[in-house]
Formats: C-alpha cells, structure tokens, sequence
C-alpha cells in the first residue's frame, strides 16, 4: 500500500476532504518526509513549518464544520525563493537578499491559501533565476534526486527536485527562458510555463520582466491542473495580465480523440539532441501517433538565431532590473555614511554571485549607446519574426513536439565555467519564452543508465487545454508511470 | 567587434566592483558571450517591427496597482517598521552616501 506521501496532491485532497485524514496528520507527515530527505537534495532554502500546522487545523476545522474548502484543501505547496510570502524570507538565493524578509504575499501565493492550498516552506534556485543548473545559488546546488551528484536542472531546481523526490506534491517555479520545464525533465516531474500575461508576476522578484512567467510542477497532469487553475487569471497588480476566463480540465481520453489534433514535429531539432533523448522523444511521437493523432514534419526556420536575441533581451532587462539592489531600500547591515554614490553602489552590488555579474555586465554592454541598435533593437525584431513563424506554425498544427533539454543531465560543475556551453542548453526552452507561448514539459522516460528524459509540447497563445489534453493522452499510454527516484 | 573591449570601464558603467584576479576571467566571459551575440549580424531584419512593446501595454495607471496607501512618517506607530525592519535608520530618516 502506497504512504501518504507517494498519492497523487488530488488523491490527498480529495481523502482530506472526506474526513478519511486530517490536514494536519499530512502535513505532519509531509514535514517529516521533508526533514528526512532534504539534507541529501538541498531543495529548500527556508521553512514555514509552524505555520503550515496552523493553517492545516484550520482547514480541518472548516470540513468538520462543513465548510466548503478550495481546490488544493490541505495540499502544501513549496514556493521558488524569488516569489513573495508574507513574512518569509524571500532571498531569490542571493547574499543581497540573505535577510530580506518579504512584507506582502504575491498574488499567486495568496490564490493558493484562498483555495486552502498550505504554503510549507521557499525552494533553492539559480541566484535570481539565473542559471540551467540550479548551480548558481548562495545556499549550494541543488542536487538531481535520481544521481546526487548530476544537477537538477535550473533555474528552479529546489521546485522541481523537491517534487520528484516525493518531499511535496505541488510547487511553484518562474521560467524565463526553460526554468520551470528544465528542471522538470531532470527530474521526471510536469512543468507548465503558462502563456505570457495569463499568470500573474505581482511579487515575482523580476529578472526579465518581459518573458518570466511563474508555473507549477507536479508528478502527473492531474495534479498539476488544480494548481495551474488556482494560480491563473486577471490580476489588477499586474498590468500585463489578460482579463481571460480560463478553466482548465483534465479531459477523458476518448474526448480528447474527438478534437483530432495535428502535432508538428520539430524533427530538425530532435535530431540534433544527444541520441537517447531523440529516441525518447520519437517514443512519445509514435505513441501520439497510434492515438490517430495526424503527425506532420515542423520547422523554426530562426531557431539558431533565437539563443542570442534571448540572451541580449535577458541581460538588458537583468541589468536593469538589478540595479534596484544598492543596499538602502533591501540588503544588509553596513552604514553608507560617508561613502560616494557610485562607490556604496558598487560595493553593495559585489554580494552578487558571479553569474548574476557577468549578465548586468553583458546588459550593461547591449544597451549602452553606441550598440543598442545592434543588438537590442535587432534582437526584439528577431523575436517579433520567431513569433510571426509560430503563428505560421500554428495555423497549420495544433502542438509543436521537442525535447525539453537537448542533453541528459550532467556532472555538478561540469558545465558551470563555460557560459557558452551553459547557455546553449536553453536553445529548445527560450523559444516559447521569445515568442509570450505555452509550453510543458512531460517525462519522457529513463536513459539506458537512469536518467530522466522530458518531452516538450507548445502551443499557440492561451491554448493551455491543448497541452493539457495531450499531456492525458501521453499519460494514459499503457506502461506509462510516474518514474519515481530511489533516494 | 567583442574583442579587446575594456572591461574596467564596462564595470563602471554597470557599477560593479570586480576583484583585480578576477577581472581576465570575467573578460574572457564577456568576450566569449558577445561574440555569440555578433550572430545577430547575420540576421537581416527588413523592415520587421519590434512588436514586444504590446507586451508591456499599459492598462493601468501605475498609481493603481497598489491598494495600500503611502506613509511618510517612518516613526509612526503604523510605519513600514512595524512591518519589516528597515536597514540603516538615524532618527527616523534612511541612511544614505553622498551622491
């Protein structure tokens, strides 16, 4: 018989709700779980422990009252350290922000306790959401829970990781160019990036305002779709939320058969993946396949270019964004008097990490006057084409079909002092950020040697239901599993 | 066109102190990533508009995002300090360099 802790977030729920369990005896477990494992993975950066057991009897008190109780009653939901929760630390994994301590709730946080979801402590990160590893971060990687010595994928790995390895159920990251479906096809969880404007980034700390977007992870479809519904919506605090009714459902599969959607696949791009995750990912292609799912061949004609119009656009907005961090609004002890401007500026800037340095220095270059035009104007006219080619896409398919990650997980600090080769890991992720597109990443299944393998399907603006519909079909497969790391 | 770019000066511009044995390896970085970005020349744009500035439309006035009200009495007993505690305070005033 299965723990508490292995069932499914609705399972739990749902047992929750019928008075078979207590909030609090789950969270108490979940608690226990999370001790027990973490010191091994690294996931969390800070608990919220106490609080967590208040808000659970709390719920409890409502079902036995016979109060209605939200869509997550009694679920903990872990939250990526560079979004805000009142009264938690919220360090986006920096020594800038080792002790700033978040005064309000970002609206998604504040959703998920309104559908009596539990927040239950903030997740380990790249240093402001900067990285594809999870490397880069003041408290330590975080460490991949199928190989403790592999990274977990970034920027939101403590997310990611923590899921896989059975501490919690539901997360929530921020992907800005991959960082919620990267680390979820290290770990073998579901990752969703929402469309651009369906979500809202009101106390998300900004890194790229203009392609983040905070998503959830979960084990399966099912578990992630009560999240995604909670967190989604017009929010009057963000100006670039759409006022859009959206309901997501997981739909039966002979329902989803009926809507005959055409899959292009990105076959240029598959095959220029290491061979284990192509031969994965043409798994997923043919199991779509014998659904009856009508398969065509697609192509980003602008793809190779899409990694250096990201990366311009990224670190302009990262230097800007940044240089909010001078130590007198947020930061740490340590008098100014008597210090010049550009001097206590500097100074209070060198607690950042050395990635987060190098990008407001590559912002900083892009966006100085002599070369705005050549490379961020020229880059935000790139990605205005790489979207005019998705809607082109998307007029003849319903799903574009890729790898999430071109390559298996690797080595902690193999990669972390070649930018260029660190960068080029993004190449498959940044394109549905560039372009404001949904995009998700389902696990794909195990290399030869244990390695999870995520499968990566986009879809046109605010056509989540498609990627959810297709994620059912590839998880209702027979033989499919939730592959489950042995920690 | 990346190459020999003067990183002293880039760090002033960014107002960043780079530790002096750090500085080649940063260079190289900056280098190796800007030489990576040079890709865009090979890109000919046309007459192609950026569009992304309807991403950052605005529908709202800024002064209506929040629906919390300012205070600019840092000493009051319904302050931000009741709140979070503020860094570098002297008689109720922020702390601040000579600019």
């Amino acid at each position: 018989m299965k723990r508490l802790y292995e069932l499914p977030a609705f399972v739990v729920s749902r047992k929750i709700k019928e008075q078979e369990v207590t909030a609090e005896e789950y969270i108490s477990i979940i608690i226990e779980r999370i001790k027990h494992i973490d010191l091994r993975i690294n996931s969390f950066i800070s608990h919220n422990f106490e609080n967590a057991i208040t808000k659970s009897r709390a719920i409890d008190k409502k079902i036995k009252e016979g109060t209605n109780t939200g869509l997550l009653a009694g679920i903990p939901v872990g939250i990526k350290d560079n979004i805000s929760v009142q009264g938690l630390k919220n360090t986006c994994a920096s020594r800038m922000l080792a002790e700033y301590v978040s005064p309000y709730n970002a609206t998604v946080v504040s959703r998920i306790e309104e559908q009596d979801g539990i927040v239950i402590g903030k997740l380990n990160m790249d240093e402001f959401g900067m990285g594809t590893t999870s490397e880069y971060s003041a408290f330590g990687p975080v460490r991949n829970p199928w190989n403790l010595e592999y990274v977990a994928g970034g920027s939101s790995g403590g997310s990611a990781a923590a899921v896989a390895s059975l501490q919690i159920p539901l997360s929530l990251g921020s992907d800005t160019g991959g960082s919620i479906r990267c680390p979820s096809s290290f770990c073998s969880v579901v990752g969703i990036k929402p469309t651009y404007g369906s979500v809202s980034r009101n106390g998300l700390i900004s890194y790229s305002n203009s392609l983040e977007q905070i998503g959830p992870i979960a084990r399966t479809i099912y578990d992630l779709v009560p999240l995604l519904n909670s967190i989604s919506g017009f929010d009057p605090k963000d100006n670039t939320t759409i006022n859009r009714k959206s309901e997501y459902q997981t739909n039966n599969v002979d329902n989803i058969l009926k809507k005959r959607y055409k899959i292009g696949v990105l076959n240029e791009l598959i095959d220029e993946s290491e061979s284990e995750v192509a031969k994965n990912t043409r798994k997923k292609v043919k199991e779509l396949e014998n659904y009856g799912c009508e398969i065509e061949d697609a192509r980003i004609s602008l793809s190779h270019y899409a990694l250096a119009s990201y990366y311009v656009i990224a670190t302009a907005e990262a230097s800007s964004n940044l240089s909010r961090y001078d130590n007198l609004r947020y930061g740490y002890e340590g008098s100014p008097e008597g210090y010049e401007w550009n001097s206590y500026f500097a100074e209070s800037r060198s607690r950042f990490g050395d990635e987060v340095k190098l990008r407001i220095l590559l912002g900083s270059y892009v966006l100085s006057a002599g070369y705005f035009g050549k490379y961020y104007a020229k880059a935000q006219k790139l990605r205005s084409k790489i979207r005019k080619e998705f809607d082109n896409l998307f007029n003849k398919c319903d799903i574009l079909l890729l790898p999430t990650m071109p390559v298996l997980p690797f080595k902690i600090g193999e990669k972390s002092s070649q930018p260029i080769e660190h960068y080029n890991l993004d190449v498959y992720t940044i394109l549905a950020n560039l372009a404001g597109i949904p995009a998700i990443s389902i696990p794909g299944g195990l290399s030869e040697k244990g390695f999870p393998i995520g499968v990566q399907l986009l879809a046109n603006g605010f056509n989540e239901q498609k990627l959810i519909d297709v994620a059912v079909l590839l998880e209702n497969v027979e033989g499919f599993k939730t592959w489950i790391p042995k920690i | 066109m990346a190459k020999g770019i003067d990183i002293k000066k880039l760090c002033e511009l960014a107002k960043l102190e780079i530790p002096e044995q750090n500085m080649t390896e940063i260079s190289r970085k900056v280098e190796e990533v800007l030489l990576m970005f040079d890709k865009l020349d090979d890109f000919t744009t046309g007459d192609s508009e950026a569009s992304s500035i309807d991403d950052l439309k605005l529908e709202i006035a800024f002064e209506n995002l929040r629906d919390d009200k300012s205070k600019l009495d840092l000493s009051s007993s319904d302050g931000p300090q009741t709140i979070f505690k503020l860094k570098n305070t002297k008689d109720g005033f922020i702390l601040g360099p000579r600019i």
